[in-house]
């Protein structure tokens, strides 16, 4: 079977998942729903055969299984959205078109995805700019400075940046990777490379303590610290910049726990939620409680015990960042288990792509993709079930937000254009590479 | 897009990406090429497995939340549901006439969840402040950090409850609670008893009845937000209120009764005593005084005096039972009110030597003067003579003695009558006046109530209705014909008219009585105390065909005649309530 069949039959299979799990819903609170649910429903699949025809006529190599993935992800926080709330998931719907347009627009303004490594710079510099806006003209929610405001719609840029920075970093990366593989200069006895080599390591590491501090985001910061340092590492096999970006962080995540209250009191619930049970701990607590009133399968999409009657959701800022809990509040243990290994899944077939990948800088922007994206979803689902300290930061596809739903099909977009090119230039000769480019 | 376009660019963008710093790798070959991807490729390997057990440890982690012997999902549904039990409102408590002796009134306690409160000290101010408390008393309750409960003022004014919680401190809330109260405070306390601040009887008629007054509370099931906030009612019953008890006191007798005797009390230095206003037509009580008096409404604060004396105090009675004595020798058909007896100064039974209370030579007495001044020695000659034990003991417990009377109060105790094979040889000496038996004053009242009723001794009882249902009096018990009866009767209004009992004559009526004036064993069974007595009188107005007993029992009074003492307390009391009862002569 064509790599194109395989998805569109997996396609098939989550539009029937979606199906049953929107009737579930709906059989579950029938009194109030709206046209809005039906429609949502159609939409969806309609914009999932758009990015799928797409791909038949541009990327007819690329992995067969991200879309999918995405797709159920996407149709889980979908129907877990409406759930909570029938006017967002409307909401989401139309983020979704959105962001299904982009996924169609990188394609064909990409095209190739070696060419951006030409415009690293460039975009590295957009990815700042979209810091820099946040910083400057954001808006507080929840403690944390993540939003602005532009024409109506409420835009994260991290999102968009954290792509950004992934594509600069890889072309960095790429090309200076020898010169910051070799030590030049000793520092206390540890062989380091020459400074100028190490500017973007302390670039980096500003940056995320700006996050820190200006935007008091510490699961963006850990999550641009982190991709950087796994990326800076995959590109020179040098352990010191592991060791030392860690240490860096650790100082900067140090110093924002004793100077930001935010952070602190982030740390203060992570390590003992209960005494501050009916305040601050309040959120996780009821999160846990959520997933822990789960048990092993749940009652059924629709049926968890969610909302208060005034349709007021049990944990604060369930649709966003705690839809993993209403997720496995649901679906139970089952469907948060199942949820993580689609998440795995995801990631996989990233490194997977990276591993195929033709060359150095598609590989490491494939790999970059995937740690990003598995980062981003370790942070969050680590946070609400009290593993690490709790910092919000949307699940991919699943949270309702229009910046995450459309900067994630972005990412996948990039990561089935370095699967399918990866292909074509691995398949020897010309003709053989002409053949496979014109599949459609 | 042109497909020409798109295969230019594919194979032009070989040449970009192998742009300026990476020439001189490319001449290398794809060997170079070959050796850094293998190495990249086994970092990125390296770096999914760190990924596979970053996912596999939040996997882990959602196992240990969702089993965790289930204790975290029985707090989800333990804070999200809670079943709230509906208090449902107490009966009131009301005299015969509907005069309100309990109530239930709103009231809202205030309670806190301390370690919530950010500053505790702060907040015992505003709190105390608003709901009128000393600051320290506050600050004490809340001042514990680790504490999910405390009470900070129960059963509070709802005004200054609601102030307290428009404060709008964390954790601070209210909820409606009845508070007991009762309006007259002192009267009828040791009857009605009280109810605690949970609402349950725990003495007196509030105890007796304390399943009819509650009702029944319903209950709601309510989902709730950890602050104690009702979110959303998933079910409702609602509490039946209980039901209303009305009692057969006059609270009018019984304020009198009240007075009297703590006067009485007072005026003859004595501990206490204890008067019973009965209809002995009914066997309903229209009066049960105790004294020390009480505050109903602070109940807890006298425990000694919380007991209503009428039926759990027993005492000797003295001469009050030589009526039993007469009665059994008449009723037997040994004696006449006219029978005479020659009766030595003193006499001897067994070991012990009798006196009558006066000293007097040989005299002769018939039967209704034994009884007008009270001979021990007549009363004994009567009891030993001519009942002996057996039948003597037939007609004590066949007027009630030993045994409960049956009234609707808690904790009514027997008194105590010596069983027959345990007499002693003097024991015969001791009986037929009064001593060497204990009674209750509600026995002797039901007794006497007997001699009133024609013979027919009622039931006594506090109870007039509860709820819709009015108590009828329990069918009388006949112990004396109601010749022996009326026979009795005249001879105990001699004893007011011309014996030890004149203090307790009523103007325009005539009154039958016996007075009482019995040594108190003391402690040590060592024989009886030479200063405390218990002086009493119990009588029956008007005597031909008499509406009331009242019997006043007083405690160790000084001096301690019983027709000193206690007649004069029955002529204010039957005074009054005849008058009150529009009782004719």
């Amino acid at each position: 079977m064509s790599r194109r069949n395989t998805e569109l039959l997996l396609l098939a299979v989550v539009g029937v998942a979606a199906t049953i799990a929107y009737a579930s819903v709906y059989a579950a609170r029938f009194h109030d729903l709206r046209r809005d649910s039906i429609v949502t429903g159609v939409i969806f699949l309609v914009l999932f055969l758009v990015i799928h025809l797409t791909e038949r006529r541009y990327l007819p190599q690329g992995d067969p299984y991200l879309v999918p993935l995405a797709a159920l992800l996407s149709a889980i926080g979908l129907t877990e959205i409406y759930r909570i709330s029938p006017a967002l998931a409307l909401k989401q719907g139309e983020w979704l078109l959105i962001g299904v347009a982009l996924f169609v627009a990188t394609v064909l303004v990409v095209r190739d995805v070696g060419r951006l490594a030409a415009y690293r710079y460039l975009i590295g510099a957009v990815g700042l700019v979209l810091l820099a806006l946040t910083v400057v003209a954001g808006t507080s929610v929840n403690g944390s400075r993540l939003w602005i405001r532009v024409a109506g719609f409420s835009i994260q840029p991290s999102e968009f940046a954290k792509i950004a920075i992934v594509i600069f970093l890889a072309g960095y990366l790429n090309q200076n990777k020898e010169m910051l593989s070799v030590p030049t200069a000793r520092l206390l006895g540890v062989p380091v490379p020459p400074l100028k080599y190490f500017g973007p390591l302390l670039v980096m590491w500003v940056l995320s303590l700006v996050m820190l501090v200006f935007m008091k985001d510490f699961g963006m910061s850990l999550l641009f610290m982190a991709t950087f340092i796994a990326m800076i590492y995959m590109a020179t096999a040098r352990i010191a910049y592991v060791v030392a970006g860690a240490l860096l962080f650790a100082v900067g995540a140090g110093g924002a726990y004793q100077y930001v209250p935010h952070v602190h009191e982030r740390f203060a619930i992570w390590i003992d939620p209960w005494k501050t049970a009916a305040t601050s701990g309040y959120q996780l607590l009821q999160s846990l409680f959520a997933m822990a009133d789960g048990g092993l399968v749940g009652a059924g999409f629709g049926r968890g015990y969610l909302l208060y009657s005034n349709h007021v959701p049990t944990v604060p800022d369930l649709q966003t960042d705690f839809i993993f809990s209403a997720v496995a509040n649901e679906l139970g243990l089952a469907g948060g288990i199942g949820l993580i290994l689609l998440y795995l899944l995801f990631s996989w077939r990233g490194y997977h792509i990276a591993l195929q990948a033709s060359d150095g800088f598609s590989k490491l922007l494939a790999a970059g993709l995937a740690t990003v994206f598995g980062l981003q979803t370790f942070i969050i689902i680590g946070g609400v079930t009290r593993l690490i300290p709790l910092t919000g930061i949307t699940l991919p596809f699943v949270s309702y937000g229009g910046s995450s739903l459309t900067a994630n099909l972005v990412l996948a977009a990039l990561l089935l254009m370095v699967s399918h090119h990866s292909l074509v230039v691995e398949a020897g000769s010309t003709t053989e590479r002409l053949r496979l480019a014109e599949i459609v | 897009m042109g497909h020409d376009a798109r295969h230019d660019r594919k194979t032009g963008s070989v040449g970009r990406r192998g742009s300026a710093p990476r020439r001189p790798a490319r001449r290398a070959g794809r060997t170079t090429r070959d050796a850094v991807r293998r190495t990249l490729d086994g970092r990125v390997r390296l770096l999914r497995i760190v990924f596979v057990i970053a996912f596999l440890a939040i996997g882990g982690k959602a196992i240990a939340l969702a089993s965790a012997d289930g204790h975290l999902a029985a707090m989800a549904r333990d804070q999200q549901v809670r079943t709230i039990a509906l208090p449902s409102q107490r009966g009131v408590i009301v005299d015969r006439d509907g005069t309100q002796l309990a109530v239930a009134v709103a009231a809202k306690t205030v309670y806190a969840t301390p370690y919530m409160l950010d500053n505790p000290k702060a907040a015992a101010r505003r709190l105390a402040a608003a709901l009128k408390l000393k600051w320290g008393r506050v600050y004490r309750a809340i001042d514990d950090p680790r504490s999910g409960f405390t009470y900070v003022d129960r059963q509070a004014d709802p005004a200054l409850a609601d102030k307290a919680t428009a404060l709008g401190l964390p954790g601070v809330a209210s909820y409606v609670e009845e508070k007991r109260v009762y309006p007259l405070n002192t009267v009828a306390a040791q009857v009605v008893g009280y109810a605690g601040i949970d609402g349950h009887g725990l003495a007196g008629v509030e105890y007796e009845y304390d399943k009819e007054l509650a009702g029944t509370p319903g209950r709601q099931v309510v989902v709730q937000d950890p602050a104690g906030q009702a979110l959303h009612v998933m079910q409702s019953v609602s509490p039946k209120p209980g039901q209303d008890v009305r009692l057969t006191i006059d609270s009018g007798i019984q304020i009198v009764a009240d007075n009297v005797l703590a006067e009485t009390v007072r005026r003859f230095h004595a501990k206490g005593g204890t008067a019973i206003v009965e209809n002995p037509r009914t066997g309903e009580i229209y009066a049960m005084s105790n004294v020390p008096l009480v505050n109903a409404n602070r109940f807890g604060e006298s425990p000694a005096h919380q007991g209503n004396k009428a039926v759990i105090y027993s005492y000797e009675p003295g001469s009050t039972f030589k009526m039993v004595t007469i009665a059994a020798a008449l009723s037997d058909g040994l004696v006449t009110p006219e029978t005479s007896f020659v009766l030595p100064p003193a006499l001897r039974v067994g070991d012990r030597v009798i006196h009558d209370a006066e000293l007097r030579g040989t005299e002769r007495m018939n039967v209704s003067q034994i009884l007008a001044k009270s001979s021990n020695i007549g009363a004994v000659t009567i009891g030993w003579k001519l009942l002996g034990k057996q039948r003597l003991l037939d007609w004590i417990y066949r007027f009630g003695f030993g045994k409960l009377t049956g009234i609707d109060f808690p904790g009514e105790v027997p008194g105590f009558v010596l069983p027959g094979d345990q007499w002693w040889s003097s024991t015969i000496g001791n009986v037929p006046m009064g001593q060497g038996i204990s009674v209750t004053p509600i026995q002797m009242v039901a007794a006497y109530g007997a001699v009133a009723n024609g013979g027919v001794m009622m039931k006594p009882h506090l109870t007039a209705q509860i709820g819709d249902r009015v108590i009828r009096p329990a069918a009388g018990r006949r112990i004396v014909s109601a010749a022996v009866a009326r026979q009795l009767r005249g001879m105990l209004s001699d004893v007011v008219a011309d014996g030890t009992g004149t203090e307790a004559r009523i103007p325009g009526y005539v009154v039958a009585g016996k007075t009482g004036t019995a040594q108190k064993a003391l402690p040590n069974g060592g024989g009886y105390s030479k200063v405390n007595y218990v002086a009493s009188f119990i009588g029956m107005v008007p005597a031909r065909d008499p509406q009331l007993v009242v019997a006043v029992v007083v405690d160790e009074p000084h001096p301690y005649w019983g027709g000193t003492v206690a007649a004069p307390a029955f002529r204010q009391i039957a005074g009054y309530a005849l008058q009150r009862l529009e009782i004719a002569p």
